[in-house]
């Protein structure tokens, strides 16, 4: 007798074919997505060689260290992601150590942003400007758009890894299941590292 | 991927965030070698992590997406500055 979660979902005939349309799907999604904070990106650029002055001032009051500390945590877990697909005896193990890392790499952009409200350069969290020109005030608009909307997405990858965790831990996923949606939570998990890859040196390194 | 290759990339992706903090700190003036280091970064994630690398048809279609849009962005930026 076949289980029903051991058959593919209406209407594939095939795991094949389901796991096809479920990559098409994510790929797609992850352009949308990586459209979205490449525009970010480029504003940001557009604001460093428009107003190099300003940004230079914004930039110098970051917490770079902080940052880097961050994006060490964020690159350790894409590797356990990584172990997690390529070795199926670690896979809970390797889940729940890059949600655990996801976890750490929030709480630190927590702390930063408490170190920023503190000195008062945060927007919106502050009566008035520290700043000596507006473009530093426009580029930490961006900085904190940009950074907050990334730590959403963190925020729902660590969701997805927990919840894939509790479901494995229980054996409520049939194996293909488990294996695909494994691959499409890396994936996901994969290009919010990428995406502050490219966010860290362009709101914190260039032109300290 | 091989927990072997996997760790290789790490240690990659590592030194080139290495790279990156060393100049900021010491050389700020090197703004484009920092962020090439971090296109290099943002490749190997793409290649090996995302494993674009093992795949065919239209996941490397999108592979190319990116990558052509990182460009986009490199002439833009490259072409802002440019035409001040």
């Amino acid at each position: 007798m076949i289980r029903s979660d051991e058959r593919p979902a209406e209407p594939f005939v095939a795991w094949a074919q389901q796991r096809e349309a479920a990559r098409l799907g994510m790929w797609l999604f992850l352009a949308s997505e990586a459209m979205m904070f490449g525009s970010l990106i480029m504003v940001a650029w557009f604001f460093r060689l428009r107003y190099p002055d300003g940004v230079a001032e914004a930039v110098a009051g970051l917490h770079y260290l902080l940052a880097t500390g961050n994006t060490v945590l964020l690159l350790t877990s894409s590797l356990l992601m990584t172990l997690a697909a390529s070795e199926p005896r670690r896979v809970r193990r390797c889940l729940l150590g890059a949600a655990v890392l996801g976890v750490l790499f929030l709480f630190c952009k927590g702390v930063e942003y408490g170190l920023e409200i503190h000195e008062g350069v945060l927007p919106g969290f502050t009566d008035h400007s520290t700043w000596q020109a507006p473009s530093a005030q426009l580029f930490m608009n961006l900085y904190f758009i940009a950074t907050a909307l990334h730590g959403l997405h963190v925020l729902i990858a660590v969701g997805l890894v927990l919840w894939l965790y509790s479901a494995l831990k229980r054996r409520r996923l049939a194996p293909h299941q488990a294996a695909m949606r494994l691959e499409m939570i890396s994936l996901y998990w994969h290009l919010v590292d990428g995406i502050w890859i490219l966010l860290f040196p362009t709101l914190y390194l260039v032109g300290r | 991927m091989s927990r072997a290759g996997a760790l290789k990339v790490y240690g990659a992706l590592l030194l080139l965030l290495v790279v990156q903090v060393v100049c900021a700190r010491y050389w700020p003036g090197l703004g484009g070698v920092i962020m090439f280091a971090a296109a290099g970064q943002f490749l190997l994630l793409l290649l090996f992590y995302l494993g674009l690398y093992r795949h065919h048809g239209w996941v490397r279609l999108f592979g190319w997406v990116y990558l052509l849009w990182l460009l986009v962005m490199v002439v833009f930026i490259l072409g802002e500055s440019a035409t001040r």
